[in-house]
């Protein structure tokens, strides 16, 4: 009898523990996925704004980096998987803010879209206000009274800004991750399904006759610059376009361009300065392109992958490695010069205003104001102690 | 270099840049890609494959013997274990020879399974991840990214009913390569591990991307056709009848028979057929016991023959109580 307990005890231990690390590894007790988000900062005349891993929207000011209000927490309450009690989880921004008047606007992975007060943090509204709609990756734009944004259901959504209303919204049928870019009444925004849309403003409607197709997924936020849209894909294309009807001008590498081609993806949009472009691929380069005709110029190599989309302020672009190794490149001579070494990992686009540079790290949470002039440190801000 | 980043180098990175390429081949069908890749790692693990189940086998084959060892010197553990390493030894079996061909195929399903997880690229962090393991093939960048959709599922999120199947497989793949032990120790132990296993995949497969469950269910109906193949048969899920121990019913009932036959016959037909009939019941009746031995149930010839019910009608089949 004593035995028969002895090996039933044992049976149930077993059980118990094969139990936990199928709950382990499942993710219910928190060894799962987890996505963090590398929202970029949205800057004003005296304050800015992010979004923190720990899904939070924190407010600072730019004088010295300190606290305006209390982060305002944004949670979801996962299924917790079969079996699994459901449990509020962060919810993860990758997007950057935008702001219009007093109204601070973010997406999240949960697929809500929020306003919130700048002044105090808020909430003025949130879309939809039931459910929601499939995770947002890409930042909202914010222009005449509207928020544009992307979601991964392949919808692009405009909304009152003032009420989160629906306006209209229009579907590319496949994943949008890139954050929109709008130049007078028209929106640029690509899709995972390789194309490059752009769209009335006022009416969602297509302004080309058919979207321009890359052979790769577009994950980065088109730049527009003299009624032309410089677009840069993963299929290690750049290319440029005429704003008005989506005619190519040029495309890096061109068609029998063996030399110098770009060995990975382009995740980070592409700047301009001084006519030049200036575009930063994952495999550790930035290459340096004439904006008229395309012809590469040269090629810097910044030693490892670049996801962040790097800013143009005072005739320098500054950009940032995934490694978190910072550098800004003198336009006048191409020539690189490196910085002290952020403290955390850089995905995260820069932000520029009134002389300043700011960017947001993951892993270590440090948001980090340089001076454009010499990229010297003005302040940082830890945000696990936010 | 560490551990970590060979590995990357030399197993994972292929093997992903094998998956993407695949899919583009097949019609940029992640579900047929994890299909396609499932049979062909498993087509060329075959000969490991092969040693395995063989091994499998031989153990199952000693069994009997290996219970008769445990009958003899059960008491003494130390005799025990050496009779059984001379029994393997005589017999020509290792008794790791299942698993010394498993550890080897490990790091290609894992690799698989890492593979599979980092293609799905479910979160733009994961997404990023992915880029560093690509190569300068363009296939592999105009494929990108693959198809999730397969059948009713969407490979990157869990699918309950795939979970349900590839606890089923799994269970009867683990329940054929399971050797019926005579030590009720090992028995409960295989039927723990018979139940436990898929059950934990079951588990795992709703909490994880239904691709990794696809990849799974698939894995699992090649194993079962491989074991079905190599063992000659379902192995332990369906036992041969020969190798059943009676049970206590039926030694019960060979009692009962023994009995019956002590005391006299009573009987309802003619005479003259009773007398052709007994003469034939001493055959019959052992006959009829030895094939009870291995059967469950009823009772012999002789005793439905006594019981014989008189006809009541003309052409009426007689019925048996």
């Amino acid at each position: 009898m004593f035995r028969y307990i002895r090996s039933l005890a044992g049976k149930i231990l077993l059980l118990l523990i094969i139990i936990a690390v199928g709950l382990a590894a499942s993710g219910c007790i928190g060894f799962g996925a987890q996505q963090a988000g590398w929202s970029g900062v949205m800057v004003t005349d005296s304050s800015l704004f992010f979004g923190s891993a720990e899904g939070k929207l924190v407010a600072l000011n730019t004088e010295n980096g300190g606290q305006l209000w209390p982060p305002v927490s944004f949670e979801t309450s996962g299924s917790g998987g079969f079996g699994c009690a459901a449990q509020a989880t962060a919810v993860a921004l990758y997007g950057t803010p935008a702001i219009d008047g007093d109204l601070v606007y973010i997406g999240g992975f949960d697929g809500k879209v929020r306003a919130i007060t700048a002044e105090n943090g808020a909430t003025r509204w949130v879309y939809p206000r039931e459910g929601s709609l499939h995770t947002i990756i890409g930042g909202p734009v914010v222009t005449q009274g509207r928020v544009y944004t992307g979601s991964v259901g392949g919808i692009i959504y405009a909304l009152d800004a003032t009420t989160g209303d629906w306006v209209w919204e229009f579907e590319t049928r496949d994943e949008i991750w890139s954050t929109p870019a709008i130049d007078g009444d028209t929106l640029f925004i690509g899709s995972f399904n390789k194309k490059l849309y752009a769209l009335n403003i006022a009416t969602g409607e297509q302004e080309w006759q058919q979207p321009f197709e890359t052979q790769g997924p577009i994950v980065s936020t088109p730049l527009v610059y003299n009624n032309t849209v410089y677009v840069a894909s993963f299929d290690r294309h750049v290319y440029a376009l005429d704003a008005a009807d989506g005619g190519k001008i040029w495309q890096f590498p061109n068609e029998d361009g063996t030399e110098n081609k770009p060995e990975k993806w382009f995740w980070a949009s592409p700047v301009i300065s001084n006519n030049t472009i200036y575009a930063a691929n994952m495999d550790g380069k930035v290459y340096i392109l004439n904006a008229d005709d395309g012809v590469f110029i040269t090629a810097i190599d910044l030693g490892s992958s670049i996801s962040s989309s790097p800013v143009v302020a005072s005739d320098k672009v500054f950009i940032a490695t995934e490694e978190g190794n910072l550098y800004y490149i003198d336009t006048s001579s191409n020539q690189a010069r490196q910085l002290p070494d952020l403290g955390g990992r850089g995905s995260a686009p820069f932000t520029t205003r009134d002389g300043g540079v700011y960017v947001h790290t993951y892993k270590e949470e440090i948001i980090y104001a340089l001076n454009a002039e010499n990229g010297a440190i003005i302040w940082n801000s830890t945000i696990s102690n936010q | 270099m560490d551990i970590g980043a060979i590995w990357d180098l030399i197993i994972l990175q292929p093997m992903i840049n094998i998956v993407i390429s695949l899919s583009d081949i097949l019609f940029n069908s992640f579900g047929l890609t994890i299909i396609a890749m499932t049979i062909i790692i498993r087509g060329a693990m075959y000969p490991l494959t092969r040693r395995q189940l063989r091994a499998t086998k031989a153990m199952q084959s000693l069994q009997p013997k290996i219970a008769e060892l445990q009958k003899k010197h059960g008491k003494d553990k130390q005799k025990l274990a050496q009779e059984q390493m001379k029994l393997y030894k005589e017999s020509g079996v290792s008794p790791t020879g299942c698993l010394v061909p498993m550890l080897i195929q490990m790091p290609i399903w894992i690799a698989l399974y890492q593979a599979i997880i980092r293609v799905l690229a479910v979160s733009p962090e994961s997404f990023l991840n992915l880029s560093r393991y690509l190569y300068d093939w363009p296939i592999v960048y105009s494929a990108l990214p693959l198809n999730q959709h397969f059948l009713w599922m969407n490979l990157a999120v869990p699918d309950l009913f795939l979970a349900i199947i590839v606890g089923a497989t799994m269970w009867v793949a683990q329940k054929m390569s399971t050797p019926v032990s005579a030590d009720p120790k090992q028995k409960s132990q295989g039927q723990m591990m018979v139940i436990m296993m898929p059950l934990m995949f079951a588990f795992l497969s709703m909490s994880f991307p239904s691709g990794l469950a696809l990849y799974w269910v698939f894995s699992n109906l090649i194993t079962i056709a491989m074991q079905y193949l190599a063992l000659g048969g379902w192995g332990g899920l369906l036992p041969a009848r020969a190798q059943k121990q009676p049970s206590e019913r039926d030694k019960k009932l060979k009692k009962r028979i023994a009995e019956v036959e002590q005391v006299p016959t009573v009987v309802t037909a003619p005479e003259a057929d009773i007398s052709s009939t007994t003469q034939e019941e001493g055959v019959e009746d052992e006959r009829g016991r030895d094939k009870r031995q291995d059967r469950g149930g009823g009772y012999t010839t002789s005793i439905r023959r006594t019981w014989r019910k008189p006809r009541r009608g003309r052409g009426r089949r007689s019925k048996r109580r």
